[in-house]
């Protein structure tokens, strides 16, 4: 891991800096080669020139890519990529305008400098020098052409082979190097030297002799290896006919005097190399400003490349501070932060790392609290839901926050509808409730630390009896009313007092009652005889108004003592319409009354004493015959229903009559025991009723009918099997 | 200022495709081996481009290398020769230098001198005269850039003025 390490940061950094370098450094010594007119690398210009193209397209690629991925990163809001782009453009701004305006002033200098070069009095000395050469070498070649003049007429009046003789014999006089006979085909004839090195005549090429052939002379200084040397070319006439072609030529080389060899060397070069650096002063100029805008490019594309190193090395650890701030937001606590340095970023850094463990402890203890109080809410609203008091709970403006199920049941009124409403509200949308809602409201807005009452409701479904108890919360949270519907508890007090008294009356009353019969049954037959008619006659009155009234006293104490019975029930699946017929076939025959049946369709099948229901049938229509008295023929309708309520079945057993209805003050009191608006009722049968439909699981309940007469209706759970 | 340098490299680069350039072929070569040594006679039809004449004539010679090889080009049998065109202001004479300092031809004229080149005697390493009868020679010549003036190698890459190559040519090999 070390070692790919290793490579990667020797790929990624140490060479592109040496070949960024070494391409750097070879435009300077491409400058200096150029400046210099040297030829060190001067083969290498094609390879270096090609390197460097090929780093500036990397380098611009390279920015591109890099570009590229700023623009993405900041497209996607990656962390620290704004403040990557607004440091680089400051990087950017900061050495590129500097680089440029260097550039600038690089090449106005040069400019001026390679000018600063080319003086005009410099050139005419120069030219003038050159022309001086000039003159000087005309002269002597003036005298070197007359001198080869007299020699071409001497060896023109001599015999050919006699050439080499006269041109050894002149050759030291004239000051000649070399002397030649040539043929008119351009062969040496005879030759004679005066310096070993110029043994061989140089031969005249075509042009030349051309050029002897038309202007019968040719007189020139020509360069001849580093010596300046006059070339004479003269044709030697062939005796008299001096005008005819001439058949030989004489070529003499002339060197210049010693003293003048070197000055005019050294004109000739220095008139040439300022020529030649006056006309190179263009390429000069662009070589450098090829050069120096090459190294511009490199410079200003390094400077771009390494703002991206510095700009992401500088943003790097703010933006992993940003992305773990943005994690840490998230609830990510263990985001991974920068390695901290020992600057100002680095107390950032451990600042933040402290603030990140302090923030995550307060995360865990506030999800701690918040998970302790939802199990507290889940646990008080379990608690609350399973209440069967009621329980409403207001905040502190008095408005309605919970509510139990219970509170529903008891007051009849859905309050979830209700929240955030007062309890005044509340009590303007429910009338029937104004005697719970108004003291309640009252005690709200009175700020009442605790109350505690007893309110009774006039709902449709009866009287209502509720005891309410309300206390401030703490630290004034609010305020929560509890209330219990005392209407069951009251009566079943009272069932249970009754249930006592007629227990009490059946033991204490009962007893007596037969001595009683059987003392008058005694009088009557010890003394029914023996008294006078009249006597006899009051003695069987009394006698059996004392018998019959015991019967009835006995009667009525049974019926109490049927009442205060401790359920023993022998509960058996029965078919609830047979038993029903089975009753009523025996009022069928009876011409006294009318009797109807409605029964549901199907047999419904439920699980009672049969014994306790035929009872309670029969007091139900004996109640209503009772009920109806004399005044009309009675008419009864006796009715089943199935039907589903809160999820559990039921069926009803009805029995309406055409009597005078309820009375006006009907409730629950009358179905407790001797409570009856007959004047020859005991008051105990519709309690019994009552004490068998509760036996059973079941209710009674009475109301009047629409079209008169009174509707007593008995409810009793179906079997499920 | 970028924009100024850039409209310059533009009009710089237009003012370079209207230079005419010179042009060089090899029109004739033939092998002459004697006594072990070989000699090439070569001709070649130049014409100078405008640029060119002009640094001739102010004292830049101008080099044209010459590659000669026989065969393949990982052959032992080849030679690079350099002729040197030179101009000389004092006696205004121009040079013609083949190979060594001894083979020197001056001319009057510039067009003389160009016109040389069609007659050039070139000496080459023995090799080429044990060549096989059948072997091909291949000429080719260019001008030289790493004898060109150290402020022109660079221009010269670029400008098709300073472009003078010829064509690699292919003669029979025919030694006397």
């Amino acid at each position: 891991m070390a070692a790919r390490d290793a490579l990667n940061f020797l790929l990624r950094r140490v060479l592109p800096a040496l070949a960024v370098g070494a391409l750097l450094v070879a435009s300077l010594k491409l400058a200096e080669d150029a400046a210099a007119d040297s030829a060190r690398f001067a083969a290498h210009y094609r390879w270096v020139l090609g390197a460097a193209i090929v780093a500036l397209v990397m380098l611009v690629a390279t920015i591109g890519l890099r570009l590229w991925r700023l623009r993405a990163d900041v497209q996607r809001g990656a962390p620290g990529a704004r403040l990557n782009r607004r440091l680089l453009r400051l990087l950017i701004l900061l050495a590129v305008p500097a680089s440029v305006v260097v550039y600038g002033f690089a090449l106005r200098f040069l400019d001026a400098t390679i000018d600063n070069w080319f003086n005009l009095r410099l050139e005419q000395a120069l030219d003038d020098a050159l022309e001086l050469g000039r003159v000087v070498v005309d002269e002597h070649l003036h005298v070197a052409e007359a001198a080869s003049a007299q020699l071409a007429q001497q060896l023109s009046a001599a015999q050919p082979d006699a050439a080499p003789a006269v041109l050894d014999g002149v050759i030291e006089s004239l000051g000649a190097i070399q002397l030649s006979v040539l043929g008119a085909d351009g062969r040496v004839q005879a030759s004679a030297s005066s310096d070993p090195r110029y043994l061989d005549p140089p031969i005249p090429d075509g042009s030349l002799l051309l050029r002897v052939q038309g202007d019968r002379r040719y007189a020139a200084a020509e360069p001849f290896g580093d010596a300046l040397m006059l070339r004479v070319l003269l044709p030697i006439a062939n005796g008299d006919n001096a005008r005819a072609t001439p058949e030989r030529i004489l070529q003499g080389l002339f060197p210049l005097p010693a003293r003048l060899q070197p000055l005019t060397a050294r004109i000739e070069r220095a008139s040439f190399d300022f020529q030649r650096l006056k006309f190179l002063r263009g390429s000069l100029k662009l070589t450098f400003a090829l050069i120096l805008t090459f190294v511009l490019m490199l410079s200003v594309l390094v400077v771009v490349l390494a703002s991206f190193g510095v700009a992401r090395r500088l943003v790097a650890p703010v933006g992993r501070l940003a992305a773990a701030t943005r994690a840490i937001g998230a609830g990510r606590y263990d985001t991974p932060l920068p390695v901290p340095s020992d600057d100002e970023l680095g107390f950032l850094v451990v600042s933040f790392a402290q603030m990140t463990r302090e923030l995550e402890f307060a995360g865990a203890r506030a999800q701690k609290s918040a998970r302790e109080t939802e199990q507290q809410r889940a646990w008080l609203e379990a608690v609350l839901e399973r209440l069967s008091a009621g329980v409403l709970g207001f905040d502190r403006e008095g408005r309605l926050r919970v509510a139990n199920r219970a509170a529903d049941a008891i007051l009849g009124v859905d309050f979830e509808q209700h929240l955030g409403a007062s309890a005044g509200e509340i009590g303007k949308l429910h009338v029937d409730l104004a005697a719970f809602t108004e003291p309640l409201a009252r005690h709200l807005r009175d700020n009442a630390r605790e109350w505690r009452e007893e309110l009774v409701l006039d709902t449709a479904h009866g009287r209502r009896s509720l005891m309410v108890r309300g206390t401030a919360l703490p630290e004034q949270a609010g305020y929560v009313a509890v209330f219990d519907d005392l209407t069951v508890l009251n009566r079943a007090q009272r069932d249970a007092a009754w249930g006592e008294v007629a227990r009490r009356l059946a033991h204490e009353v009962k007893n007596p009652l037969t001595p009683i019969q059987l003392a008058a049954e005694r009088l009557r037959r010890r003394f029914l005889g023996r008294l006078a008619p009249e006597e006899g006659e009051l003695i069987e009155r009394a006698t059996h108004t004392i018998v019959s009234q015991v019967e009835a006293l006995k009667t009525m104490v049974n019926a109490f003592a049927d009442y205060a019975r401790p359920p023993q029930l022998a509960t058996r699946p029965i078919a609830l319409h047979a038993l029903v017929a089975e009753v009523l076939d025996l009022y069928e025959n009876d011409q006294r009354l009318s009797l109807a049946r409605q029964l549901a369709d199907g047999e419904p099948r439920v699980r009672v004493d049969a014994v306790r229901l035929r009872q309670a049938l029969h007091n139900l229509i004996k109640n209503a015959l009772e009920a109806i008295g004399e005044a009309n023929k009675p008419q009864l309708q006796v009715a089943t229903r199935v039907l589903d309520e809160d999820g559990e079945a039921w069926v009803e057993l009805s029995v309406a009559d055409n009597g005078p209805g309820l009375p006006a003050d009907f409730g629950e009191r009358w179905f407790e025991p001797y409570t009856s608006s007959k004047a020859r009722g005991t008051g105990i049968g519709l309690a019994v009723v009552k004490k068998i439909a509760e036996e059973h699981g079941g209710s009674v309940r009475a109301e009047n009918r629409a079209q008169g007469g009174a509707l007593f209706t008995l409810r009793l759970p179906l079997d499920p099997a | 200022m970028l924009l100024a340098a850039a409209l310059a490299c533009l009009a710089g680069c237009g003012m370079l495709l209207q230079q005419e350039p010179g042009s060089l072929g090899v029109r004739s070569a033939q092998l002459l081996a004697l006594d072990g040594s070989a000699q090439l006679e070569l001709g070649l039809d130049c014409r100078l481009s405008g640029p060119m004449q002009d640094a001739l004539d102010h004292g830049i010679p101008v080099t044209l290398a010459i590659d000669v090889r026989a065969g393949s080009w990982n052959s032992a049998a080849r030679a690079t020769t350099r002729v040197e065109l030179r101009y000389f202001p004092l006696s205004r004479r121009y040079q013609l230098r083949t190979g060594t300092a001894d083979d020197v031809r001056s001319f009057a004229t510039q067009a003389w001198l160009v016109a040389a080149l069609g007659s050039l005697r070139i000496n080459l390493p023995a090799a080429f005269a044990r060549l096989p009868a059948d072997a091909t020679l291949h000429v080719r010549a260019a001008i030289d850039p790493t004898a060109l003036p150290g402020a022109l190698r660079l221009p010269a890459l670029f400008e098709p003025a300073w472009q003078l190559r010829s064509a690699d040519t292919a003669w029979p090999l025919a030694t006397h």
